[in-house]
């Protein structure tokens, strides 16, 4: 369900606005409303002119601007150091962010930890530079030294694309004709891309080689600063011993690294967030008003906290400061943010609404109607026992080893009702990994999904038909609450066009009498006609599109025998090979069909909720409720 | 004879619906991983849109159960 909300203001004396948003903050309940959508017409219907912004002295404006800064440094660093997991040693102690000397405390701080990334991130580098070029260089050690006592050549590293070997010959015949043949050349490939070229020529010729390269376009080997003046050579040699010893020097940076950090992280953290509450309750000031000795703040309270706000208020501020209370107008709807609240169950399949933007305030909450019909349609679709079990077994692990975090444990939740109801509609099917139920004397009460096709197809048609009926009835309510008559009467009559036709195929299946669906029949036209009277002519594409709506169920069963067919292939498929290739064969299988069983009956059902249930009821375009509350 | 026309029949309705939902969900997915690059808050409305073909293959696949277990 969506909380209630309240409009409030917190009227005070001038005097104590930095104390009341201080106290605000602490309860961090209110969600503030900027003061231009605050104020209101006065009785004459003009605005309320004596009302106006807070604006901000130089000082604070000086104040906002360093906390800023300081903030983003603080971010910068808590960024570089790796998050502490074990016990904090020699716990670093910084000044409040406000002080004078915090600045010149953080500067210390920032250019130590600074220091080391700046090293950490130059050896790595030179690690990634030595390990690209590894492949193409350890071949070439045992050349090195033959080449290293000739001082009269020049050795030149290229690399080439391999997709181009033409560019390799054409390169070869320039090089051939400028130095006469007096060239090495050893090719090595580097990746899938990629070819490393080593190219020795006499000294004479290396400036004619370079200005070849260059008018090619072709890529020199880059090396880093540390070997620019040095013989390629030479550098090649020096580039292989490093990528030798540049691991441990990484891994003592990196110890080095997280000492700072078990040292300095914590205090970092906290400043930050001090800084994160300053900043705001500076920038909180700009949503405030006053009049010439008052101040306004105006905002948004779950109703069920107003009570205690005004009491934490009362007390902090001993009766100086008032909290009045307004209703909220329905054309003021679409400015209210929107809390949900569901019971423990239901709760988190808010985690599948959250894919579209919130319900709109004084809309429906349609997380419960998601959890009674998505574990409903997804076990309609696996409907196996085995695959139900084994997802089930999934969930109970990542729900026992704390997998994802708090989003890990409500899919897990989900995952939970899920497969529950597919071990359930399993058993109604008589399904245990396909067909295998009837080797431990499982069989079918409901039906069996292979056999029973046009019953299987009858039965998602009734269902949808429900589920469209409770969306358009949940429309009908929404407009009724809203005063719209118009489109009340719309709804309740697209929920009888559903009922009369509805009527008038089960008289045709002989499951209700003939009498009775001739009547509803009948009741087809009228119905039609008054619908085309409020809604005008395009209703009847209305009445076609919420048809489709109806056999769009048909999903639920076409995925269900899918499910069922690829696991009996699966298990033919054991019988065609030896016991040992069969068995494994299957398993393949199953786990496929499994992997893809879980994966498109979530998509399906979710499809079915947003498409065709929602599209009867639902309002989006709430706004998230963001209470100004502290960080720290 | 009409056995294999009933079971050719079956086979056009879900295989020329299940290539229309292709074309129609490649156009689309290739569009949409475009939008949640740049926009990732319409990854909803994305997975909706993507959805939206596949009622063709499904009809499709019903109208063929209906010619071949609807008599």
């Amino acid at each position: 369900m969506i909380v209630g909300m309240s409009k409030v203001q917190v009227l005070g004396p001038r005097r104590l606005l930095p104390e009341t948003i201080q106290c605000l903050h602490a309860q961090g309940v209110l969600q503030l409303r900027s003061l231009p959508d605050a104020l209101g017409a006065g009785p004459d219907g003009k605005a309320q002119l004596t009302l106006k912004k807070i604006p901000l002295a130089r000082a604070e404006v000086a104040r906002e601007r360093s906390l800023e800064e300081i903030s983003r440094r603080l971010h910068d660093l808590l960024l570089i150091l790796p998050v502490p997991k074990q016990g904090i040693q020699e716990r670093g102690e910084l000044p409040d962010v406000t002080s004078a000397e915090f600045p010149s405390q953080l500067a210390v701080v920032e250019s130590e930890i600074r220091a080391l990334n700046e090293r950490r991130l130059a050896l790595e580098e030179e690690r990634d530079l030595a390990a690209r070029y590894e492949r193409l260089l350890t071949p070439l050690v045992p050349l090195l030294g033959e080449l290293e006592g000739a001082t009269h050549v020049e050795t030149v590293g290229i690399l080439v694309r391999r997709d181009r070997p033409e560019a390799l010959t054409f390169l070869e015949q320039e090089v051939g004709r400028i130095t006469r043949g007096a060239y090495t050349m050893l090719f090595r490939e580097i990746d899938k891309e990629q070819a490393g070229v080593l190219l020795t020529v006499p000294r004479e010729f290396g400036r004619d080689l370079s200005r070849l390269l260059f008018e090619q376009g072709i890529t020199e080997i880059r090396l880093p600063g540390r070997y620019a003046d040095q013989p390629f050579i030479t550098t090649l040699g020096l580039l292989l011993r490093r990528s030798r010893e540049l691991p441990d020097e990484i891994a003592a940076l990196e110890a080095e690294l997280l000492r700072g950090s078990r040292r300095w992280y914590e205090p970092l953290r906290q400043a930050h967030r001090m800084a994160q509450d300053r900043l705001a309750r500076l920038r909180a000031m700009a949503d405030c008003g006053e009049t010439e000795h008052a101040f306004v703040i105006s905002g948004w309270v779950p109703t069920e906290r107003c009570k205690g706000l005004a009491s934490a208020l009362e007390e902090a501020l001993q009766g100086r400061v008032t909290l009045l209370e307004h209703g909220i107008r329905q054309e003021e709807y679409d400015a209210v943010p929107v809390v949900l609240r569901n019971p423990g169950l239901v709760q988190p399949f808010e985690l599948l609404l959250a894919l579209l933007s919130p319900p709109r305030y004084g809309s429906i909450d349609p997380t419960p109607f998601l959890a009674g019909f998505f574990p409903l349609f997804f076990g309609l679709m696996l409907g196996d026992v085995g695959y139900g079990g084994v997802a089930l077994a999934l969930a109970l692990l990542a729900r026992t080893k704390g997998w994802g975090g708090e989003t890990g444990r409500k899919v897990s939740a989900i995952a939970v009702a899920s497969s529950l109801s597919a071990i359930v509609f399993g058993l109604l099917f008589g399904e245990v990994f396909g067909n295998l139920g009837a080797l431990v004397g499982l069989h079918p009460i409901l039906l069996e999904r292979t056999k029973a096709v046009p019953a299987f197809l009858g039965l998602v048609l009734v269902l949808g038909g429900i589920h469209v009926a409770l969306g358009v009835g949940l429309g009908l309510w929404t407009a009724l609450r809203h005063g719209e008559r118009e489109k009340a009467i719309a709804k309740l009559t697209t929920l009888a066009l559903i009922l009369a036709a509805f009527l008038g195929i089960l008289a045709r299946l002989d499951y209700v009498p003939p009498s009775l669906g001739m009547g509803a029949l009948v009741a087809l036209g009228p119905l039609v006609v008054v619908l085309i009277a409020v809604e005008g002519v395009l209703a009847p594409l209305e009445i076609m599109k919420t048809m489709g709506n109806v056999f769009s169920y048909a999903r639920l069963m076409a995925l269900g025998i899918a499910s069922v067919m690829l696991a009996e292939v699966a298990n033919q498929m054991a019988g065609f090979f030896t016991v040992g290739i069969g068995v494994t064969v299957a398993i393949l299988l199953h786990a496929v069909n499994f992997a893809m069983g879980c994966f498109s009956p979530v998509i399906q059902a979710l499809r079915l909720h947003y498409v065709e249930f929602f599209d009867k009821f639902y309002q989006d375009g709430g706004q998230p409720y963001r209470p100004f509350s502290l960080a720290s | 004879m009409e056995r294999a026309v009933l079971t050719l029949s079956a086979a056009l309705a879900i295989g020329v619906s299940g290539l229309a939902t292709a074309w129609a969900q490649s156009r689309i997915g290739a569009a949409g991983a475009g939008t949640i690059a740049e926009k990732p808050e319409l990854r909803g409305t994305v997975i909706i849109m993507l959805a939206i073909p596949e009622t063709m293959v499904i009809l499709g696949f019903v109208v063929a159960v209906l010619i071949l277990f609807g008599r």
